[in-house]
């Protein structure tokens, strides 16, 4: 599924049916999107999705097989890198090992033939922005891997851009550095409003970054939207499995607000799904109530909880429905709620699945 | 589509090939063609190897070069294998010197350990007797001689292999409550296994295809090399003399092509994830290992001395005092011109080898997209070890003499020395530079493309100061070993630059055995001298790059 962006005035990168072949193995397919002047766009997906393979053909470091490619209005699908426009920093930041970090971020503007007192200047400024100004001296190898990251950042920044593509960039951080950095590269991104793609396999990453998502999968674009609307209304059990937790439950349309799933019925919009359609049920945890002894509701079932994982500021609970033919069901309770509840493994629950939490995909195997 | 980057890098491609056309593949070929015709250059099909396999004093060669290469490659494997050993699992003392005293024998031509065993083993040898009755000529010599000049070469790659070993795998073993014997049959030898293959066929096809032992200490025993020195020089019989390359070639491409397949084997056990082994001090083993490594040094040692010592002796065994009239090479035709022809040779092959070298690693291992001239350069690249320096030198002779080559004014040049010479050290320097470049980050050059620098600029700014130890060592790889090499030269020097290790063969075969070790002895002062300085380079360098090294 791809989604042609229609609205506004052009975007700034245009991919057209960009489709790569290597050998017999099909890796991208009919991509076609358009990102707009100064977006944060995330590539995401599992490994071997095609987005690393994506960002590379627009860079030039690859070259597609068919389609095109247009980066302000002008076509660079044959160029190569050294003729496009962008900045790339990799996962592994890939910086000159016997060069200073000053020289490292002087490194792409000592070719354009500035004076000198002009790129220190500039230098300085990038330096400052990252706040690693007391570094510019020392080598990559005496930095962390959050300031090698933040030198490769600005290095990549250096030459003013007009696209910025990040490959992965945090992968290689421990948790901790890898939420500050997020910060601080979205924060830097917005204060110099550069274009910036980047590739990731965290959903958790993308959707605290992205202004956009584009969700890939086996070299398609599954679906592109905010991180919102790619959490609220996943467009596929792909996207709606991938990102965040999802629980899966095979149902059968029985009319026109019901649907059952195997001894159990439960209300639910059907739109327009015929009756005794085979579907696939999908329902975010946090969706499920859990329901102390006296509440009422539609849709309750009867459950047992198998196991309690705590995380923190919630709870998950593990639950067996009999009535739904035994299958498992995750759901998030608030520390808070489950304190006023008694959660304990072999306990019965009874829990509520509200109808309008209930997401209907077409049962494809 | 391509931009600039893309085409130095095509140009560079082109014109590596056409060296290795015009140095390795044409005169090759010429040398195969020249193995099938007669003396008036007909076409005679298989009768010159029909005639061959049909003089019984020709090919008895066959077996004598087998034997030698084997008797010698099975010594030397289990000596070295013990010496390594030593260095890397034991926790003996003095480590850093026997390890040097390991390279010793790099430093002076094959030729020179002959002469050595000769003063100490020959007829008015010191210790004659040790051999009862026996003649240090033939394949005893030989055998000794070539034990101690492929040590080093053994060495390296056995202790290499060693040394990657993962010190999980002996915490298992010792849980497992294992035996130490055993430990070493089920862990450590198969561990070091593709070392050890390794070492066993660079070490065969090194002594099969040796000439300066077989020359100096052979006697009136035969092998290939001497064959092919003996039909070309003696009889001027260039047909017979490709005809003996052609089966010179055999075994060596042959046990190239094992080697290469078990290599490729063993990148694989590299790969996984291995925390070094600490060997731990046990008094007994300690003690011993240190014993078999002085004999070991005790014994190469002697050599080198006795063979300075017969550099410095008046007349040897009748008139013993020192003096250095040895070293003034009075005789028609020798002088101190083939040292300093031999110091030139070294100095263009080490510049201009590596220069060549790291270019062509460069050109095949580092460019984005894939050309196909990159498959052919690797290819081409691993050649010249598999052909002997005394088949190079010959097709040189074929190819370089036809009147109509081109390049015909280059024969009897320092050029062609040059060439020939960095052409058969080839394979091994480029390995290191490739070794070197691999392990740089895959994405320095997509950084620089995006960052619009051109591919000569970031080659220059940092590729070379980042590998500037592998520069090192593949230029002193160079220059040693076309210090100390006579196969490749032997016959292609002319009078003015003949160099000293050719210099010395002739000397001996003279008769003037002192002179010969005098200038056998220059060879290894030079390399001294060299060596001396690499390691102040490599040491002085490594100090101010320091700063980025350190992790």
């Amino acid at each position: 599924m791809s989604e042609k962006d229609d609205s506004g005035p052009t975007p700034y990168l245009r991919i057209e049916n960009v489709g790569k072949s290597f050998g017999s193995f099909r890796a991208l397919e009919q991509i076609s999107f358009g990102i707009h002047d100064g977006e944060f766009v995330c590539f995401l997906g599992p490994s071997g999705c095609g987005k690393t393979t994506l960002l590379r053909c627009i860079a030039g470091l690859e070259f597609q097989t068919d389609g095109s490619i247009y980066q302000g209005g002008v076509d660079i699908s044959w160029l190569p890198p050294s003729k496009r426009d962008f900045g790339i920093v990799f996962q592994s930041y890939a910086l000159f090992p016997n060069l200073t970090v000053t020289d490292n971020v002087a490194y792409g503007l000592i070719n354009k033939k500035l004076a000198k007192t002009d790129i220190e200047k500039r230098v300085t400024d990038l330096l400052n922005l990252v706040d690693l100004i007391q570094h510019s001296g020392k080598y990559p190898s005496q930095l962390s891997g959050g300031e090698q990251q933040r030198v490769a950042l600005v290095r990549a920044l250096a030459t003013s851009p007009g696209l910025l593509l990040l490959d992965e960039p945090l992968s290689a951080l421990d948790a901790k550095v890898r939420a500050h950095l997020r910060r601080e590269i979205r924060d830097l991104q917005k204060r110099l409003g550069v274009t910036t793609i980047m590739v990731t396999h965290d959903q958790e990453e993308a959707q605290t970054m992205a202004d956009r998502i584009f969700v890939m999968s086996h070299g398609r674009l599954e679906q592109v939207g905010t991180p919102n609307e790619i959490y609220d209304q996943p467009a596929s059990p792909f996207v709606a499995d991938f990102i965040g937790v999802m629980n899966f439950i095979s149902v059968i349309v029985t009319g026109k607000s019901s649907i059952r799933c195997e001894m159990l019925s439960l209300d639910c919009e059907t739109d327009d799904f015929a009756v005794d359609t085979r579907l696939k049920g999908a329902i975010r945890p946090e969706d499920i109530v859990v329901l102390n002894s006296v509440e009422v509701g539609d849709n309750v079932v009867e459950t047992v909880i198998q196991d309690v994982e705590h995380l923190g500021s919630y709870v998950r609970l593990y639950l067996c429905c009999t009535e739904m033919g035994d299958c498992e069901l995750r759901a998030d309770v608030t520390k808070s709620a489950a304190r006023r509840l008694v959660l304990v493994p072999g306990q019965q629950a009874r829990v509520r699945i509200p109808p309008e939490s209930i997401r209907l995909y077409r049962d494809d195997g | 589509m391509l931009d600039a980057d893309d085409w130095v890098v095509r140009v560079v491609l082109v014109v590596l090939g056409a060296f290795f056309l015009i140095a390795l593949v044409v005169p090759l070929f010429m040398m195969v063609s020249r193995s099938v015709q007669n003396i008036r250059g007909e076409f005679v099909g298989l009768a010159n190897y029909i005639l061959y396999f049909q003089t019984p004093a020709l090919f008895q060669s066959i077996n004598n070069s087998f034997f030698v290469a084997g008797l010698s490659t099975a010594i030397v494997i289990v000596l070295a294998f013990g010496y390594a050993y030593a260095l890397t699992r034991t926790h003996m003392r003095f480590k850093a010197f026997f390890r040097i005293m390991a390279f010793v024998p790099l430093l002076s031509p094959s030729l020179l350990k002959a002469i050595a065993l000769v003063y100490w083993f020959g007829n008015q040898g010191v210790f004659k007797e040790v051999l009862m009755g026996n003649s240090i000529y033939g394949p005893i010599g030989i055998v000794i001689a070539s034990v101690t000049w492929t040590f080093p070469h053994a060495f390296l790659i056995i202790s290499t292999a060693l040394s990657l070993s993962d010190a999980r795998l002996y915490e298992a073993a010792e849980a497992l409550k294992t035996s130490r014997l055993r430990v070493f049959f089920t862990v450590t030898l198969p561990g070091a296994r593709y070392g050890l293959i390794s070492a066993t066929f660079v070490v065969f096809i090194l002594v099969f295809t040796d000439f300066g032992v077989p020359k100096v200490i052979g006697g009136n025993y035969n092998v290939l090399a001497t064959d092919i020195y003996k039909e070309v020089v003696g009889q001027q019989n260039f047909e017979m003399g490709a005809v003996v390359c052609m089966i010179l070639l055999i075994p060596a491409v042959f046990a190239f092509a094992i080697d290469r397949i078990v290599t490729r084997k063993q990148v694989a056990l590299l790969s996984a994830r291995a925390v070094p082994y600490e060997p731990k001090s046990n008094r007994l083993t300690d003690t011993t290992m240190l014993i078999y490594c002085a004999i070991i040094t005790v014994f190469i040692l002697a050599i080198l001395g006795m063979a300075q010592y017969a550099a410095l002796v008046k007349l040897w065994p009748y008139n013993l005092g020192l003096t250095l009239e040895h070293f003034s090479f009075e005789f028609e035709g020798f002088g101190w011109g083939n040292f300093y022809n031999s110091l030139i040779l070294a100095a263009s092959t080490a510049i201009i080898g590596t220069a060549l070298v790291f270019l062509g690693a460069y050109v095949v291992e580092k460019p984005r997209s894939a050309f196909a001239g990159r498959q052919v350069v690797q290819f081409l690249a691993m050649l010249p070890l598999t052909v002997p320096g005394l088949v190079l030198g010959l097709s040189y002779i074929f190819f370089f003499n036809h009147p109509a080559n081109p390049f015909g004014f280059l024969y009897a040049s320092m050029a062609i020395l040059v060439m020939s010479t960095v052409t058969h050290f080839y394979t091994v320097s480029h390995l290191t530079a490739v070794t070197a470049l691999k392990q740089m980050d895959r994405e320095f050059e997509s950084v620089s493309a995006s960052l619009k620098i051109p591919l000569r600029r970031s080659f220059f700014k940092v590729t070379v100061p980042v590998c500037i130890p592998a520069i090192l060592d593949i230029s002193i790889y160079l220059f040693l070993n076309a210090m100390t090499t006579v196969s490749a030269v032997i016959f292609l020097y002319s009078s003015t630059t003949k160099v000293a290790s050719v210099a010395a063969i002739h000397m001996d075969e003279l008769g003037e055995v002192s002179s010969a070790a005098a200038m056998a002895m220059l060879i290894v002062y030079a390399c001294l001298a060299v060596r001396l300085l690499h390691l102040l380079a490599t040491h002085s360098l490594l100090r101010r790059l320091q700063a980025w090294r350190t992790r």
